[in-house]
């Protein structure tokens, strides 16, 4: 994947740049927004990873003046301020999605993997993975024929693991795009569901769908 | 109060309070000489005046006698008016035709026709002495001439008791001026440096110090209640810095200290990659802890700043209170809680819908995480008569009557709790997040058990 990294603060960029490159990436960086914006704009990127405090010129800016010329990557905001109102600010100026810092690297892996491979924003009817199927209309699930009885969020959390299937999902990405929550719980509510939905989905199958990536999250996977 | 009196009296004289006694003093003196002149010559003028009747009615009453009885009648009537005249000391002169004087207690004079003043020629007194008299005179048809003649140091006598009297009243009345000016500035500015003088002690540094207040009530008494009210405010606020900055020192430093004794050990016993991995896992815990403290004092200082008004909208309480519950009933099933949702339809609150599920989550969580097991925990939500209700109640152990006011202070943590996990945050959240919408918030005591419970907006 083609990342454009625009960020200020130098050893931030290094460790960023360093880890994408480890997992075969390549990245492109500036250390201001104008810089940014001028790459932005002449190569074609999957992914832009954009610190939203920059000199010259910030993040906010470069996101509205790239959208306004009809740039589409997706892009990611890099943020040291975790206010409600800055993430919606982020999201209106042309932001898909938004990392508070300091992060775990696997967290902005699986972000920047999740933006670039974006599902095609078309109303499909049926999701699968391997023998497991979600009719979206129907809510209803079954795997290898057989009726699965899942409750409300369990049935959110699928949808969303099955709309990324093969991706990591972290975490603090399903407390995100399940319950709403952009905040950090003190207690495991994630994992309790997890094991729960685990429990229905792959209990009694000789295949597990379901796995728990070590620091990072989890997956759904058919191989 | 100043040390240097001539000091304290250059300040007594430029104080507005005593000069503005002055400005008093000097106008009473202009109205008393207003006064002074009105009383003056009105009973001057009324005396003359009645002075002036008296005589032209004796001077007429003489002058008829002469037309019916003539000149020797006049004569013998002036003679017995001298003798018997016992109404004040009334003066006669009566001259024949050829201005000789034929009886009266007055010198000869030209004849003059109406009022006339003069001295009473008597070389016997000094000149000063000697009695100003007001006379009327009537020449008659004959020639002869009657005079008729009062002593004015009635008039003079009065004059003078007037003079006295207002001389005295106006000196009397600038004296006490000027002492209850000074009096009363004096006591102005002895109040006015009992205020300066505190000032000056707190900012030596007794926070402690306040204004005494006299108990009278007046505008400087109130002022000075206002100015108590003020430093108690901001002492209070000064301590609650204090308290939370030796609060984060205090609370950060155990998980630093815990971080850095990890670090050692891996620096002196790890030997292989898997006990490097193990100790950075861990350390990497720790910061986490770290940051988490920071990251949730900050989000209360913003909600507490008020910043996050803008993002305030509809939110549906009813399907956010739900999807909050229904988030956390496994982890209640797991450590054997019954989580109750007791959830009104149609329940709706402007505000920020971040900031409130976050709220929502922090009361549940807390009410899961400080009771034992087998504990009932109930979220209601419900429409009340001002605005909406939110309840989280549970049948746990409580909280003591004497730290429930405490519980929504930063860091503050019952004893039982210290073993636990927690930042102690999580309340003062809660408290901000309510503050911010308008939620008044309070702990209610449901024996056996706790109620946290928000009402409002």
């Amino acid at each position: 994947m083609k990342i454009l990294l625009v960020e200020d603060d130098k050893q931030t960029a290094d460790y960023v740049a360093k880890g994408l490159r480890e997992h075969g990436h390549t990245v492109d960086r500036a250390d201001n927004g104008r810089d940014g914006l001028f790459l932005a704009g002449s190569e074609p990127y999957d992914v832009m990873i954009v610190d939203r405090h920059m000199p010259q010129m910030d993040g906010l800016s470069l996101v509205k003046a790239a959208r306004a010329a009809a740039v589409k990557t997706p892009v990611l905001f890099l943020t040291t301020m975790g206010g409600v109102d800055d993430r919606v600010e982020g999201l209106e100026a042309g932001g898909d999605d938004y990392l508070t810092k300091p992060f775990a690297f696997a967290e902005l892996l699986a972000r920047v993997s999740a933006l670039a491979r974006r599902p095609p924003i078309v109303a499909a009817t049926k999701l699968a993975v391997g023998d497991l199927e979600l009719d979206l209309l129907a809510r209803a699930v079954t795997r290898g024929g057989k009726r699965l009885d899942l409750l409300a969020q369990e049935l959110k959390i699928l949808e969303y693991m099955m709309r990324h299937a093969g991706e990591v999902v972290t975490r603090t990405m399903l407390l995100e795009k399940v319950w709403d929550f952009h905040f950090d719980p003190k207690t495991n509510i994630v994992e309790t569901h997890i094991s729960r939905l685990r429990a229905k989905i792959d209990k009694g199958f000789s295949k597990p769908l379901l796995h728990t990536v070590r620091g990072a999250g989890y997956v759904l996977r058919a191989d | 109060m100043s040390s240097v009196p001539t000091n304290r009296f250059s300040r007594i004289l430029r104080s507005a309070s005593f000069r503005m006694t002055l400005a008093y003093a000097a106008l009473f003196v202009v109205s008393a000489v207003a006064l002074f002149a009105t009383v003056y010559f009105t009973a001057t003028t009324a005396m003359q005046n009645d002075m002036q009747a008296v005589l032209r009615t004796e001077a007429y009453q003489l002058a008829e006698i002469h037309r019916r009885s003539g000149l020797l009648g006049v004569a013998q009537e002036v003679t017995k008016r001298i003798n018997f005249r016992t109404r004040g000391p009334i003066y006669y002169l009566l001259q024949g035709p050829s201005q000789q004087v034929m009886v009266g207690n007055l010198p000869g004079m030209p004849p003059v026709n109406g009022a006339r003043d003069f001295v009473q020629e008597d070389n016997a007194e000094p000149r000063s002495e000697r009695a100003k008299l007001t006379g009327f005179g009537i020449t008659l048809p004959d020639g002869a001439f009657i005079m008729v003649a009062q002593d004015t140091s009635r008039l003079l006598d009065m004059q003078r008791a007037i003079e006295a009297a207002f001389a005295w009243a106006g000196g009397l009345t600038v004296l006490l001026a000027i002492v209850g000016g000074w009096l009363l500035s004096g006591n102005f500015l002895r109040r006015i440096d009992t205020i300066g003088r505190t000032s000056r002690t707190i900012m030596e540094g007794d926070l402690g110090a306040r204004i005494p207040v006299r108990g009278t009530n007046d505008e400087i008494d109130q002022l000075v209640v206002s100015l108590n009210l003020m430093l108690d405010r901001i002492q209070h606020l000064l301590e609650g810095m204090r308290q939370v900055s030796s609060d984060i020192a205090h609370d950060l430093r155990t998980p630093l200290s815990r971080l850095r004794q990890r670090l050692e050990d891996a620096r002196e016993h790890a030997s292989t990659t898997a006990d490097y991995a193990v100790a950075t896992e861990a350390a990497i815990g720790e910061a986490d802890e770290m940051l988490e403290i920071f990251s949730a004092l900050l989000r209360i200082a913003q909600i507490e700043a008020g910043a996050q008004k803008s993002a305030f909208a509809a939110v549906d309480l009813s399907e956010l209170a739900r999807s909050v519950g229904e988030a956390y009933l496994p982890s209640a099933e797991d450590s054997q809680h019954k989580l109750v949702l007791d959830v009104q339809d149609g329940v709706n609150l402007n505000g920020d819908r971040q900031l409130l599920a976050q709220m929502l989550s922090n009361l549940v969580e807390n009410a899961l995480h400080h009771t034992p097991a087998n504990t009932s925990v109930t979220l209601t939500v419900a429409k009340a008569v001002n605005g909406v209700t939110i309840e989280v109640a549970d049948n746990g152990p409580g909280i003591p009557p004497a730290e429930r006011d405490k519980v929504f202070e930063r860091f503050y943590r019952l004893d039982r709790s210290r073993g636990t996990s927690g930042s102690g945050l999580g309340l003062a959240l809660v408290k901000a997040v309510a503050g911010l919408h308008g939620l008044a918030i309070h702990l209610e005591d449901r024996s056996p058990g706790l109620a946290v419970v928000l009402k409002g907006n």
